[in-house]
């Protein structure tokens, strides 16, 4: 050292191993540093570069906390800066000196593993509520402002892939047909402002069998099986729940609600890679099996109202889903698949009834 | 993170020397300081995710040495905020336009296509003033007509040729990008070869095509099998219905799962690996050549393994797949010198100083992470 410790004004740390850098060439000085404390606003550097000594008071210098083990650089004047390579020593300095760096806070959190498990938590919590109360309301919002030709678009796109895949044309007698499409518009009448817009369709479901869904654009799929499976007022309780999906866009609200979660997931995980879209998508496809339970009960709550007005006993519902269920050998494929938790409407059915 | 505390400064530089990067970032450390950003992030509604942003980086960089000295990042949070409320602002400006009418909607796209160029040279900018190394800021030339030309000219040709024209776009991108950029005064001088880009293009579509046949093969036995299993029971199951069951079913979109994460890390791993190894090996700065020895099957290994890793753990693995590729990639890039690390100086004063124009281009600065 080329400076005494008498010289110095204050309190003095022990030199600390640093690179200094004069700002115009990219040559790498050694260097030391101290740091030298006294009142608050007299805190001083002392950086020792071989030829050159030179005392910086500390107001000159604006410091950020380090992050992680990283060195910290600092910022001289005229452009010169130093890096510093023992960290925890200079931190340890800087305390002795009263400094505190900008963002301390934040560090002492970055460096608990408490502090990582309660932001741990605290993401998971909430984003659970964020899925479960914030994405629902949003959707419904969503679904309000989004115009009813994005509705229409979707769901005569959606028909046409289940054609091309699935469906073939029904075999049901057009009088049959005609005969279900006046219960449908009964049923319809009234149910939403836009509900004399609504269409009953006829197909074949191949694979999907005795089967109802309900498309965006106001369109109910009814298969020759299910027509063909079920009584007329079991019918006429399918039909008004799918009409409970129409009253409520149900598809559109899965739609905005699967977007919603995706795009929140996307959000946490950030622009990681590429295939973090995907890793988004798999807590998302979670959540909306959890949705589109939520969506059914409510269907069925619709359909229910809408039976019990029409003398038709709610049980009729369950009893349909039952036979269903056995004919099916446990509740695998058809209405009762794409329609989950056949338990616990068969006893909501059973409630409703009473 | 183990940074070496009693790291002496390099010794002088002997005639030709190999100098390696190394990254010295460790997984748990960074796992505590994603998280912890990530928490003050969605508690202070995003705004935080500047500060969060500048932590993260000043991480990455300072875990980053060449020849005993780290890197630093020196960006002030509140313009990376601004850049992103800009951000935030042109994608309401869609959404806005989305809900009014399909012209409308074009007519943003068309704006925002627009502005990528520019977009790319702000951030570009300012991504490069707030790096540097050994104390010397790296810089970015405002080249916008060339901007223009790499970014929105060759998406044109590329879409006019219906994507002959690709690997020649993504060439000449990539050497707009880097022979803009300077360290201090001195310009990254780069000429990769467009022959290689077309040669790797034309690998990974082979690979894409093999790929893509056995993953479809795959599925579809796992789905034929699980039908024939079905039909002998006398279930009926339903392919695309919405929640569709059944043990074969849930096997398929697994295995389309697994199929994409495949797909995805063989041809970006195979791409990036010859891509960027010809990037380096073309690029030189003053006396300074550059190696990237990256090996394609490693870095689809590491892709692969992270994207499960960050599947399989809901996203929590993410810090420490990061760390990994940062240290893979960063430990096979070497500069070779034919001469001194120490030679290099600043940039002149006017180009870097805060002169008027600069203040009044500060208002756009941006940073939207291309």
């Amino acid at each position: 050292m080329s400076i005494s410790d008498s010289d110095a004004g204050g309190a003095r740390a022990p030199p600390i191993q640093a690179l200094w850098y004069d700002g115009h060439s990219s040559r790498a000085h050694a260097a030391t540093v101290q740091v030298i404390g006294g009142a608050p606003d007299a805190v001083q550097l002392l950086i020792d570069a071989g030829a050159s000594q030179r005392r910086i008071p500390w107001r000159e210098q604006p410091l950020s906390a380090r992050v992680g083990g990283v060195r910290h650089v600092l910022t001289l004047p005229d452009g010169q800066s130093l890096e510093v390579l023992d960290g925890e020593a200079f931190d340890a300095a800087l305390r002795a000196a009263g400094i505190r760096a900008a963002g301390e806070g934040v560090r002492r959190l970055e460096r608990s593993w408490r502090a990582a498990l309660v932001a741990l938590l605290a993401i998971a919590a909430g984003s659970w509520a964020f899925l479960t109360y914030g994405v629902p309301a949003l959707a419904l919002r969503a679904v309000v402002l989004l115009p009813r030709s994005v509705d229409a678009r979707i769901g005569v796109e959606s028909l046409a892939l289940l054609d091309r895949s699935t469906f073939s044309p029904t075999r049901l007698a057009p009088a049959r047909q005609a005969q279900l499409r006046t219960e449908f518009a009964e049923i319809c009448a009234g149910a939403a402002p836009d509900s004399a817009h609504y269409r009953l369709e006829f197909r074949r479901g191949g694979a999907v069998g005795a089967n109802a869904l309900a498309l965006p654009s106001g369109l109910v799929v009814l298969t020759d099986e299910l027509a063909g499976a079920a009584q007329d007022d079991e019918l006429r309780g399918v039909l008004a729940h799918e009409v409970g999906h129409l009253v409520h866009r149900h598809a559109m609200r899965q739609v905005v609600q699967s977007s919603a979660s995706a795009l929140l997931m996307l959000g946490l995980l950030g622009d990681v890679t590429s295939a973090s879209s995907l890793v988004a998508a798999v807590p998302g496809a979670l959540v909306n099996a959890a949705y589109s339970r939520e969506f059914e009960r409510d269907a069925d709550q619709f359909a229910y109202a809408w039976m019990r007005r029409h003398g038709v006993s709610p049980a009729r519902l369950a009893d349909l889903l039952a036979r269903l269920s056995a004919a099916k050998g446990g509740g695998e494929g058809g209405w009762l698949a794409t329609h989950p938790g056949l338990v616990e409407r068969s006893r909501n059915a059973a409630r409703a009834a009473r | 993170m183990s940074m070496d505390a009693s790291a002496t400064p390099p010794a002088a530089s002997g005639p030709t020397t190999d100098v390696p990067l190394a990254f010295h970032g460790e997984g748990g450390e960074y796992f505590r300081i994603w998280i912890v950003n990530l928490a003050l992030t969605i508690v202070t509604l995003g705004i935080y995710s500047a500060w969060a942003k500048v932590r993260k980086l000043r991480y990455l960089y300072g875990s980053t040495t060449l020849a005993g000295s780290s890197f630093g990042y020196h960006a002030p949070p509140l313009k990376i905020l601004k850049g992103r409320i800009i951000a935030a602002l042109l994608g309401a400006t869609y959404f806005a336009a989305t809900r009014y009418s399909p012209l409308a909607t074009l007519a943003v796209i068309a704006l925002i296509g627009c502005a990528v160029p520019w977009l790319v040279v702000r951030s570009r900018m300012f991504a490069m003033r707030m790096s540097s190394w050994r104390g010397i800021r790296c810089g970015f030339q405002p080249d916008y007509a060339g901007a223009y030309g790499a970014f929105l000219g060759w998406s044109v040709l590329t879409l006019l040729t219906i994507g002959v024209l690709y690997p020649r776009a993504v060439r000449e991108r990539l050497h707009f990008v880097v022979s803009r950029t300077r360290f201090g005064g001195t310009p990254f001088v780069c000429n990769p070869r467009t022959g290689r880009f077309y040669k790797t293009a034309l690998v990974a579509l082979g690979l894409a095509l093999l790929a893509i046949t056995v993953i479809v093969m795959a599925i579809g036995a796992v789905v034929a099998a699980g039908v024939l299993a079905a039909k002998a029971k006398g279930v009926h199951v339903a392919p695309g219905a919405h929640g569709a069951h059944g043990p074969a079913l849930w096997l398929a979109q697994g295995l389309g799962v697994l199929g994409y994460l495949v797909l995805f890390s063989v041809l970006h791993g195979y791409t990036q690996s010859r891509n960027l190894n010809e990037l380096f090996g073309s690029t030189t700065l003053g006396p300074l050549r550059f190696n990237s020895r990256l090996r394609a099957h490693s870095l689809i290994g590491i892709y692969l393994t992270n994207a499960l890793g960050i599947v399989f753990t809901l996203g929590l693995y993410t810090p420490w797949a990061q760390m990994r590729l940062a240290r893979y990639r960063l430990g096979v890039t070497s500069v070779t010198a034919a001469g001194s690390l120490d030679e290099f100086a600043a940039a002149a004063e006017s180009s870097t100083a805060g002169a008027a124009g600069e203040e009044i281009s500060e208002l756009f600065d941006v940073d939207f992470g291309f």
